[in-house]
C-alpha cells in the first residue's frame, strides 16, 4: 500500500459533511481567546449573540458567575439546572462514565462535581483520526442562592447522564416569597 | 460573552435538503473519536441520555448513519434556570470504504457511549524491513 492510498482512506474516514462547517476543537490548554481564523471571528460572533439574546441565563446565577470562571473549574460537563418549589435538579453530560468515576460534594451555598474520564487515546494520540470526546478530570463548582437540606441530596447516573437532586431546607424553602398582586 | 463560560456547544447535524423531520426538536452531531488499529477501525461517539435500545445503526450505500433517540427521563424541563446544553437527538453519517468488512461491523453502548467496531476486510498496514546495504 503507498502512502497515497492511506491519505486517500484517511480522507474517506472523515466524516460525511466534514468541511461544511468549522470544527473547533476543544482545548483545555488554550490561553488565548483570541480567534486565529476568519471562520473562528464570524463563530465568536455567533457566540456573542447566542449569549446575548438566546440562552436561558437566569440573572440569579449569571450574577455570581461573572468574573470568576477559573474558580468555577472546568468548562466541562455541560450542566442545566432546575428549580421547583422544593428542591434544585442539576443535570450534567457524563458520557462514558460510571458512577464511581465521579464525585459529588455539597457545601453551604454550592454543588461541586468532581471526576475524571480516563481514555486510552492519550498514549495512542497517533492513531487517530478523528478526536472530539472530552476526556481527562474536571471539577465544577454550581452556586447555589438558598439554603439547601445536604443530607438530601441524591445523585444518579444512567446512560451517560449525572442527575443531583438537592433538596431546598425549610429557611430556602421561606427565601423566596410569592407576592400576590391585587 | 467573556464573562461566561466557553462551554462548547452541540453542533447541530445538518439535515438534506428537501428532507423533512419526522420528529420534533433538535438534533446533534454526537462528538466522535475516529482510531484506526491493524484490524479495524473503531469509532466512539457520545450520545448522553440514549438507552441501549434507542440506538440505531445502519448501513446505506457504503454511508454508516447512527441516531439516538433520548429517554423521556433525561429530557429536562424547558423552564431550566440556569442552562448550557440541550437535549436532543443524534444523528451523524460516516462514509465507508471498501475496506470494511460490512458483515461484522459490532456495536455497543455503555453509559451513553456508542462504540462501532468496524473491521477491515484484510490487515491494510504492512511493515516493511528496512536491510542495510
Amino acid at each position: 500500500m503507498t502512502v497515497k492510498d492511506l491519505t486517500q482512506r484517511a480522507k474517506e474516514l472523515m466524516p460525511w459533511n466534514w468541511g461544511k462547517r468549522p470544527v473547533r476543537v476543544h482545548d483545555q490548554r488554550r490561553e488565548s481567546k483570541l480567534p486565529a481564523r476568519r471562520e473562528d471571528v464570524r463563530s465568536l460572533f455567533e457566540d456573542m449573540f447566542e449569549d446575548f439574546f438566546g440562552r436561558r441565563f437566569g440573572d440569579r446565577w449569571l450574577a455570581p458567575l461573572a468574573g470568576t470562571t477559573d474558580l468555577l473549574g472546568t468548562d466541562w460537563p455541560r450542566v442545566d439546572l432546575e428549580e421547583t418549589d422544593d428542591a434544585f435538579k442539576i443535570t450534567a453530560e457524563v458520557p462514558g462514565m460510571e458512577a464511581e468515576d465521579m464525585e459529588v460534594t455539597v457545601g453551604d451555598n454550592s454543588l461541586t462535581i468532581r471526576g475524571s474520564k480516563t481514555t486510552e487515546r492519550e498514549e495512542k494520540k497517533k492513531d487517530y483520526h478523528l478526536m472530539e470526546t472530552y476526556s481527562g478530570s474536571f471539577h465544577r463548582t454550581i452556586p447555589l442562592p438558598v439554603e439547601v437540606n445536604a443530607d438530601g441530596v441524591e445523585a444518579h447516573c444512567r446512560n451517560g447522564q449525572l442527575t443531583v437532586t438537592i433538596p431546598k431546607s425549610e429557611a430556602g424553602r421561606k427565601a423566596v416569597k410569592q407576592i400576590e398582586v391585587k | 460573552m467573556a464573562e461566561t463560560k466557553d462551554i462548547q456547544k452541540k453542533r447541530e447535524t445538518q439535515m438534506q435538503r428537501g428532507v423533512e423531520p419526522t420528529q420534533q426538536g433538535r438534533v446533534f452531531l454526537p462528538p466522535t473519536d475516529i482510531r484506526e488499529t491493524n484490524e479495524s477501525i473503531v469509532l466512539t461517539a457520545d450520545m448522553p441520555g440514549v438507552k441501549v435500545d434507542c440506538v440505531n445503526v445502519t448501513l446505506e450505500n457504503d454511508v454508516l448513519t447512527v441516531r439516538g433517540t433520548v429517554a423521556e427521563e433525561h429530557r429536562s424541563d424547558p423552564g431550566a434556570a440556569y442552562a448550557e446544553y440541550e437535549v436532543g437527538n443524534y444523528q451523524r453519517s460516516f462514509a465507508l470504504s471498501d475496506e470494511i468488512d460490512r458483515d461484522k461491523i459490532d456495536a455497543r453502548m455503555n453509559n451513553g457511549v456508542l462504540t462501532l467496531t468496524l473491521p477491515k476486510t484484510r490487515p491494510s498496514q504492512k511493515r516493511i524491513e528496512v536491510k542495510a546495504g
